[in-house]
Order: structure tokens, then sequence, then C-alpha cells
């Protein structure tokens, strides 16, 4: 059972798209899987309503409830719950933070972007959850800016998680047509890529929760 | 189908009918039900004080309020209070 928390202060992130993603590559692997949107946007529930709720099925949830719905939808069932965050909103991100076992911090590899993960930083270290930053919607083939985003994300305490999601028009047709890039393109890059974070996802909740060493 | 539905908020598929009957149970006032959206009571003859700070401090005080069990509205009347009186003036207290 792994409850992940998609945070970022910064909005144009790609919360919604790895939310999404990372919850339908889970239902992939044979896991139940829940989105639970708090952002007031609803996209994700917007998602989920083109897809005519068509697993993995998006629930809203209003920030003080969070912890109440993961529990009852780990007493239903759900093994694999992913929650969406809204950009700006402290109670939602921290209510988040709080009920997850990994937090996820998607970020764009740019300057003002990775500037702008220090507060979000600041919340998990609170919370003392393990936390890294995925690197969304940048280049495919950059492994030198990679690396220097790598490190400029180290400079604030955090590590960054080695399977990025580069900017690929799959992921807009596939949003725009209430799919998962999994279903859309099964044989496809994103897919593969998706479907390797889910994998690493599931490695680092795992030892995170069963160790809980590396302070 | 949908295994999780009753953990919602809101109905996903929003029943028209349930709006129209409603109104009708209000009966003279038809009017301005149509027109404001309910308003919570607690919040009847109140007024709001907005501002705006940095994310920081936006992230200090929800989680200030969240780690002493205290609403983000209580603890700024706290605050509210507590500068009251260091300007020499008499707290309100609500």
């Amino acid at each position: 059972m792994s409850t992940i928390a998609i945070v970022s202060q910064k909005g144009g992130s790609g919360k919604t798209t790895l939310a999404v993603n990372l919850a339908a590559a889970a239902e992939a692997a044979g896991q139940i899987a829940l989105i639970i949107d708090t952002d007031p946007q609803a996209t994700a529930s917007q998602w989920g309503a083109w897809r005519a709720d068509r697993a993995p099925e998006v629930i809203d949830s209003a920030p003080p409830r969070i912890e109440a719905k993961v529990k009852a939808a780990k007493a239903q069932g759900a093994t694999f719950i992913v929650i969406d965050t809204p950009p700006h909103a402290d109670s939602a991100a921290s209510r988040a933070v709080e009920v997850a076992d990994l937090v996820l911090i998607p970020c764009r590899p740019s300057a003002f972007d990775l500037a702008a993960i220090k507060t979000t930083v600041s919340l998990v270290r609170l919370f003392d959850k393990p936390a890294y930053v995925v690197f969304t919607a940048g280049p495919p083939h950059a492994p030198r800016m990679y690396e220097e985003a790598v490190e400029l994300v180290q400079g604030f305490g955090i590590e960054a998680c080695p399977h990025i999601l580069p900017d690929r028009a799959v992921n807009r047709h596939a949003s725009a047509a209430g799919a998962s890039v999994i279903e859309f393109e099964p044989e496809g890059k994103a897919a593969a890529e998706i479907r390797a974070l889910h994998m690493w996802t599931i490695a680092h909740v795992n030892t995170s929760t069963t160790a809980q060493e590396g302070v | 189908m949908s295994r999780f539905a009753n953990l919602a908020d809101k109905p996903k598929t929003k029943p028209k009918e349930v709006q129209s009957s409603m109104s009708n149970v209000d009966g003279a006032a038809t009017s301005s039900a149509t027109s404001a959206s309910p308003r919570s009571s607690s919040r009847a003859g109140r007024k709001a004080i907005a501002a705006y700070f940095s994310p920081e401090m936006s992230l200090a005080m929800h989680l200030c309020a969240r780690k002493n069990g205290l609403s983000l509205q209580e603890l700024m009347a706290e605050a509210f209070d507590d500068v009251l009186r260091k300007y020499g003036e008499s707290p309100v207290g609500y």
C-alpha cells in the first residue's frame, strides 16, 4: 500500500499529468489505484470525467478530509493512492504530505522553477517525509542540463528522481482524450518512462517505510 | 463500477432535478435563492480581512495552526488580539 503526494508550489509543473499517469501505471501493473484531487480547479477530476470514471478513479477532497479519505480508500481496497495538490495551497499540500509515504515534487528543469521548490522542500522537511524532485516537461535529450539541475536540487538538500518525464506530444494528446500515456501509446517512450517511474516509486516506498533510516 | 465514488465530496454527475426541486421548496424566496450562493452561517454578520504575504509566511501560518490544532482563523484572531494589546488597544477576542 503506497500513498504518494504530488506537491509543488509552482503552477504548470506537471502535477496533474504526473498524478494521473502514475496512477494509471499502477493500475496497469495490477494495483488498485485512486487519485485524490485536492485542486479546486479539479483538473484531475475533469480527466476522470472525460474517461467516464474508468480506473484509475478520481475523487475530490477538501484538505481537512484527505487523511480520512486515504484511510477509507485503503479499507475499500486501494493499494496505490496518488494525491494531486494545487499550487500555492499550503493547507492541501501540508495535509497531503502528512499522510504520504513518499512525496514527489514535479519541476521543470529551469532556474525559475528550481528556485521555487525551496518552499516545498521546507514543507517535506517539517514532516520528515522522503521526497524527490521529478523533472518534467524538459527536453528529452539534454544530459548536461539535467546534471546541472540535479546539482542545483541537491544544493537545496533534496535528491532528484533518476527517472525524468520529458516533454512529449503524447502527454497532451492522451490528456485531451481522457487517457493515460500507457493507454494512448502503450509502446511509446512516455509509457516506458512512466512505467519506470512507477517501479522506482514502489521500490522507494517499500524501502523508506520498512527501513526508516537515511536521516 | 466506481469503487470509491462514496468517498467523493461532490457527486460526480450534477443532479439537475434536485436543484430545481430545492428552489421550489423555498417558495416565496425563490428570487433571492437563485442569485446568491449559500453562505455559511458562521460567517453571518462577520467581515473578511484579507492580505497578501510570501509563500513562506502562508506556509508557516498554516503549519503553526495545524500543529496547535487551531484553524487559521483562530490563529489570526489570536495574533490580532496580541497586536492590539501591543499597541495599547483592547483585544476584541472574536
